[in-house]
Order: C-alpha cells, then structure tokens, then sequence
C-alpha cells in the first residue's frame, strides 16, 4: 500500500535493493513523468501557501517559473550518475531511482504548507530554515543508500559521493538565495549576525 | 497506475478545477472622496520570483486584481530587474498598476524604494538611502520599523521620509504592534504630515494586500499614485481593517466604503483540501 518513495525513506537501502531487483528498464518518459510530479506538487504547495487558494492558471504559472529546480536536480544528479562505472540498472533508470531520493522534501513542503495555511500564515524564514535540516539529514541518507546499492559504491564511496551531491545542490541553492535577497546582508541580519 | 494513485490524481485535478471555477476578480473599485480625489488601494512592498518572492510577476498582477488591489509595488532586496520586467509586462494588458521599487536592505535598516528606475546604493545611512530615493524620483518609506531597526532611525532620517509601514504583518502581534505605534508616535513629532503605509511584504505566505494603503490621488496613473505618497495623502489598513492616518482622511475612506476585503470564494478550502490530500496520496501510496 505505501508508495516506493515512502520505504525509501523508512527503509533507503533495502528498498532501493529490491527496486534494482525488479529490474525495470525505465523509460525517458518515466523520468519526465516524475519530474513533472514534482513540478506539479511545487507549484501547488507555493500556490496554496502564497494565495490561500489554487487554480490551474497560478500552478501553471508557478510551475512552470521553478521548473529549473528540476533541470537543476537532474543536472546535478548526472555528476554522480554518469561517472558511476558499476551502476546496476539502464541510466533512465538510474535517474529516476534517484528522484525518488527526495521524499523527505515532499513530506515537509506538505508538512509546512498545511502549518502555513492552518496555523500561521506568516510564519518565519528562521523556523523554515531551521525545520529544514530534518529534510536535508533525511535525504542525506536517502541519497547515500541510492549511490551505495544502484550506482555499486562502496560504503565509504557512497558517503563521499553523497556529500558532493549534496554540497553542489545546496552551493548552487545558496547562489539563487545570494542574487534573491540582494546578497549576504539580509541573511545574516536573520540568523542574528 | 493503481487504484490509490488514480484516485490521488482524480483528488488534485478536482481541487485545480474546483478553484479555478470558483475563483472570483473583483471590479476595480472606482471610488472617490467627498473632495474628489480617487481612493486607490495599493500594496508597497511585494516580492517577486526571480528574487525572493514565490510569485512571477505575471501571477502577481492577477493576484493584486483578486486582492482588490489597484496599484502596487514589486520590492525586491537590493535589485529592481524583476520589478523593471513586471512593469513592461503590466503594459501590455489592463489591470493593477505596477510600480517599480526596491526594498533597499541595508544593516540596521530597510527601506522601500517606490517608483524608481535604478538600484539604490544599499551600504551607507538611512538618510542618505533616501535623498537617493529621491534624487531618482521616487518616494522612501520606512520598512517593518519595529524596535531592532529603530537606532538607524535618526532625526536626519525621519525628517525627509516619506512614508512608514504603519500596518505591516507584523502587527498582529502584541509587541511588535507596540512598536509601531511607538514608531508612530515617533515619526510624527518630526514630521506630522508623513504618509501612513499599509504593506503585506509578501514574500511566499500570506497573502498580497494582507496589509494595504488606500491612496487618495489625483489621477489614476503611477505618477499620481507617487505624488500622493510624497504628500502624504495616503490612509495605512491592517487585516482587520482597522485604519492608521489623518483622522480627515481616514474619514474620508470611510466615508467612500471604508476598508473592502479581499473576496473569499465560495470553494477555497475544498480545493486546497482536495488538492492537498491527492498529492499527499500521490507521495506516499503506491
């Protein structure tokens, strides 16, 4: 009854083992499928917490405005992809196990959507930022179950691996955030420094 | 896919189509004060995507139309090229005024920059912030003024401001409330004539126009909209619709409708319901 992504998230690397058993080819389009999900699942969640309200129109328009998120994701996914000599499954595969990695950022953004609109509409970017290491830990391990059991690194390979996947999506996260708010000054004005 | 999924699926596409058949635009509002002036209901300080709001431009425009807004400004940190390229946008079709600005984000203090057309230089005083708003034609209004910010609130400062955000989000709650007033009270020694604000400062939740400002100007256009700012021609609004200003020119709002809610439709909370539930499925059911 639960879907992939939820036992990924319970269980990263016995999940991500069975799911290399399984296989499955994958498709091209099973990739777009799944970045389009994410897309979709975006744009509505920022539809609902900026408006309080959703419409086709706006969850296009946001969707389609933050969908270099996913070319982002995508691209950053083929630096530990490509080079991986003993990857286990087809390539199209291999990516789409790997979006699969980030549950934990679904399940917060539904989380903190559902906090917003019920609880505190205004709430502060201190408490998101902070909240957000949960989410980030998580995919952490998600993502180092993916490059030890598909892409057939070693344990310690997977955590380098890991950490350089991870420290490319957040350097590149920290530039948008650096050119969004005008540079540094606003962010440490709201850590307090 | 299975039947979870497919219902999932059916559950989002229900909450699109639901909000989207029940979302409603109101009339711009065509009011006048007994002295005739129009009462315009603006927002000064909107993020946009890309920049640090969640929002394009272009959603934005017709998210200040749902709000009832006339007229407002994209304000983005240190940078106005979002607000330069929603500008161009909003001349291509009817609908709410934009207006270009800046929330010039300095340490100590924030400015908004209201109908500029270049970045203010962010790394020196308020007051020099402000003589540069000017000197590139816009109007300077104090941002969120609440405690932490009120030392770089000099006398030099609040003598040639323009504007400050007498209702801002931040007034729902008890101290910072406080603090504005106290702000309030401040300013006004040194300046009784300075324009009461109203401002959402939308970012990513809330809602635009969560705070307004009715502006009571003499022409229907962006310059009428500055002028009236710079005289201080303006009435602040809270959520509750609690109004901040002139007792005469809160009088004349009030006399003119008084503050007007943002519409509520009639499906909101089925739609969003609908649509969050269905992707909740959609992650975790196979």
């Amino acid at each position: 009854m639960l879907s992939s992504e939820l036992k990924l998230g319970l269980a990263p690397a016995a999940t991500y083992q069975t799911l290399v058993d399984e296989q499955a080819t994958g498709t091209w389009w099973m990739v777009l499928a799944r970045a389009a999900f994410y897309l979709l699942l975006f744009g509505s969640l920022v539809a609902i917490t900026a408006t309080r309200h959703i419409t086709l129109g706006l969850t296009f328009h946001i969707t389609v405005s933050w969908s270099f998120l996913i070319a982002w994701q995508a691209l950053v996914g083929a630096v530990i992809i490509l080079p991986a000599p003993n990857r286990r499954v087809s390539l199209s595969r291999a990516f789409e196990l790997l979006f699969l990695a980030y549950v934990p950022w679904s399940l917060y953004a539904l989380t903190m959507t559902a906090l917003a609109v019920l609880v505190d509409p205004n709430m502060q970017i201190l408490i998101v930022a902070l909240t957000g290491v949960v989410p980030l830990a998580w995919t952490s391990v998600v993502v180092a179950g993916f490059c030890r059991t598909v892409l057939g690194k070693t344990a310690a390979g997977a955590r380098r691996l890991t950490l350089v996947h991870q420290f490319v999506i957040w350097g590149g996260t920290l530039v948008y955030v650096w050119f969004a708010v005008g540079g540094w000054t606003p962010i440490l004005q709201t850590v307090g420094l | 896919m299975s039947l979870a999924r497919t219902l999932s699926a059916a559950l989002v596409v229900a909450g699109l189509l639901a909000g989207t058949w029940s979302e409603s635009i109101p009339d711009p509002a065509a009011r006048r004060s007994p002295a005739g002036e129009w009462i315009l209901a603006a927002d000064f300080h909107v993020h946009a995507f890309p920049g640090d709001g969640g929002l394009p431009p272009w959603a934005l425009r017709h998210e200040a139309a749902r709000a009832g807004l006339d007229v407002f400004t994209i304000s983005n940190h240190n940078r106005v090229s979002t607000a330069r390229l929603a500008r161009w946008m909003s001349q291509q079709s009817p609908g709410p005024i934009v207006i270009v600005g800046q929330e010039v984000t300095a340490r100590g203090f924030h400015v908004i920059a209201a109908g500029i057309e270049e970045r203010v230089n962010w790394r020196t005083s308020a007051a020099d912030v402000i003589r540069a708003v000017h000197a590139l034609g816009g109007v300077a209004i104090a941002a969120h003024p609440v405690r932490r910010f009120w030392p770089a609130w000099d006398a030099e400062a609040l003598a040639i401001v323009d504007g400050y955000e007498r209702a801002h989000p931040v007034i729902e709650k008890e101290n910072t409330r406080a603090e504005l007033a106290s702000f309030d009270a401040r300013i006004r020694e040194i300046r009784p004539h300075v324009a009461p604000i109203g401002s959402s400062d939308f970012h990513w939740t809330g809602s635009i126009g969560w705070c307004r400002t009715y502006v009571l100007t003499r022409e229907r256009t962006h310059a009428g909209v500055i002028e009236a700012v710079r005289a201080g021609r303006t009435v602040a609004a809270d959520r509750q619709g609690r109004l901040y200003g002139d007792p005469a020119l809160v009088s004349a709002v009030e006399a003119a409708g008084g503050f007007i809610a943002p519409p509520i439709e009639r499906y909101r909370w089925l739609s969003i319901g609908l649509v969050w539930f269905g992707l909740l499925g959609m992650v975790a059911l196979a």
